[in-house]
């Protein structure tokens, strides 16, 4: 799927208690968010630098399509830069970005549903697909957790694989991710809880992780 | 909520106190803290989640491409509070200096005509077009509807007898 292996980690993921609220705000994302709502590019384009690998990897655990990641980040941010301007309050800013990549990625499953009809009469192939699958032949590790995870996501409803999927691959907490989908937190809680539930179940991707842990 | 029979916290209760990211209260809170087994269990799954993250971080490539924003839009576009009222004006001003400057260029004089004036779009005389317009403001149907109407033949009946035909008048209305 890719060539090369990034693995850092400065992300997010671990440093959140699980299931808590998310962190306070850095001040100086505060600044620059309200610096960018007031038209100042410079302040976005920080921004950009800030998120660009979050919403890049969010949008990839979705189409495991390196161009198609490629792409739509690029009209996620294309968008947010046309919208910053509503942006209130500057802790909404992160949930409005993934929101905007959600539906963005919902867009484009859209678009290739539509597109498979006409391909599906005309015999087109879908371009771009083969070479990654040969780049992921070469990094079989890979393959294998995109698989296994792709099996366990099929176990889940479309609300708990989101969530679980916000939750625990974006590494948002309960309310950006109640922020992100326009659901309460009881409601965003009660799929995560039913996912976490399956995941629990999940023998093989759990003994696969194992194999993976130092 | 309720414990499991070894009287260690269900696997749900566990899961449970993990999306809520707290202990759970009551009995299950204070087993949980006293009991290393459960909390052993909690943590486990917990690493579980976590490891699925990085490994999911591992397995993603980096963005390769620097996102190129679209230059700012033209200042005239973000005159916000003025809005579609602004640019509608601006359009039925540009409308108006259309047909007020350029309309007469392409006005020309009937060769004979002794000045009516045609339209660049028509090309028919005034004259012309007001006999149309009379002609169809006193009967809009075409010659061949007009020869079988009942007006064309208003010799065989005059109003009164269309009327009478149409509305009998009854001696027994009621009326006389």
């Amino acid at each position: 799927m890719q060539d090369t292996l990034h693995g850092d980690s400065q992300a997010t993921g671990s440093g959140q208690e699980e299931g808590g609220e998310s962190p306070a705000m850095d001040p100086r994302l505060i600044a620059e968010v309200r610096q960018a709502a007031a038209g100042d590019r410079a302040a976005f384009e920080s921004l950009i630098g800030r998120y660009q690998g979050e919403i890049f990897r969010m949008v990839y655990y979705r189409t495991l399509s390196r161009m198609d990641a490629e792409d739509i980040t690029q009209d996620v941010f294309i968008k947010a830069f046309r919208g910053v301007e509503t942006i209130r309050d500057p802790v909404m800013f992160k949930p409005w970005l993934y929101r905007i990549a959600l539906n963005a990625v919902n867009d484009f499953y859209r678009k290739k549903r539509l597109r498979s009809i006409f391909t599906l009469f005309s015999g087109d192939r879908e371009e771009g697909q083969a070479p990654e699958e040969d780049r992921a032949s070469e990094r079989l590790e890979r393959k294998e957790f995109w698989g296994w995870l792709g099996k366990f996501l099929t176990r889940l409803s479309a609300a708990e694989k989101e969530v679980f999927r916000l939750k625990y691959l974006d590494d948002l907490g309960i309310r950006e991710i109640a922020e992100v989908l326009g659901k309460n937190e009881s409601t965003v809680k009660t799929h995560l809880y039913r996912a976490v539930d399956k995941f629990r179940c999940e023998k093989e991707l759990c003994g696969f992780l194992k194999e993976e842990k130092p | 909520m309720k414990q499991d029979t070894t009287g260690h916290l269900s696997p749900e209760e566990l899961v449970s106190s993990l999306v809520d990211g707290k202990d759970p209260g009551g009995p299950a809170g204070l087993h949980l803290q006293a009991c290393p087994e459960c909390r052993l269990e909690r943590q486990r799954i917990l690493e579980d989640l976590r490891a699925l993250g990085r490994k999911a971080r591992d397995c993603a490539p980096e963005p390769a491409r620097k996102i190129v924003l679209p230059s700012r839009e033209p200042a005239w576009s973000r005159l916000q509070p003025f809005g579609w009222a602004l640019g509608a004006g601006f359009a039925a001003a540009a409308a108006a200096a259309v047909i007020l400057f350029l309309a007469p260029v392409h006005q020309d004089t009937v060769p004979g005509g002794q000045g009516r004036v045609v339209t660049a779009a028509g090309g028919m005389s005034d004259a012309a077009l007001m006999a149309d317009v009379s002609r169809l403001t006193e009967n809009a149907l075409p010659d061949a509807y007009a020869e079988i109407s009942p007006e064309a033949s208003t010799d065989a009946f005059d109003d009164d007898e269309v009327l009478d035909f149409v509305v009998p008048i009854s001696d027994d209305d009621g009326l006389t």
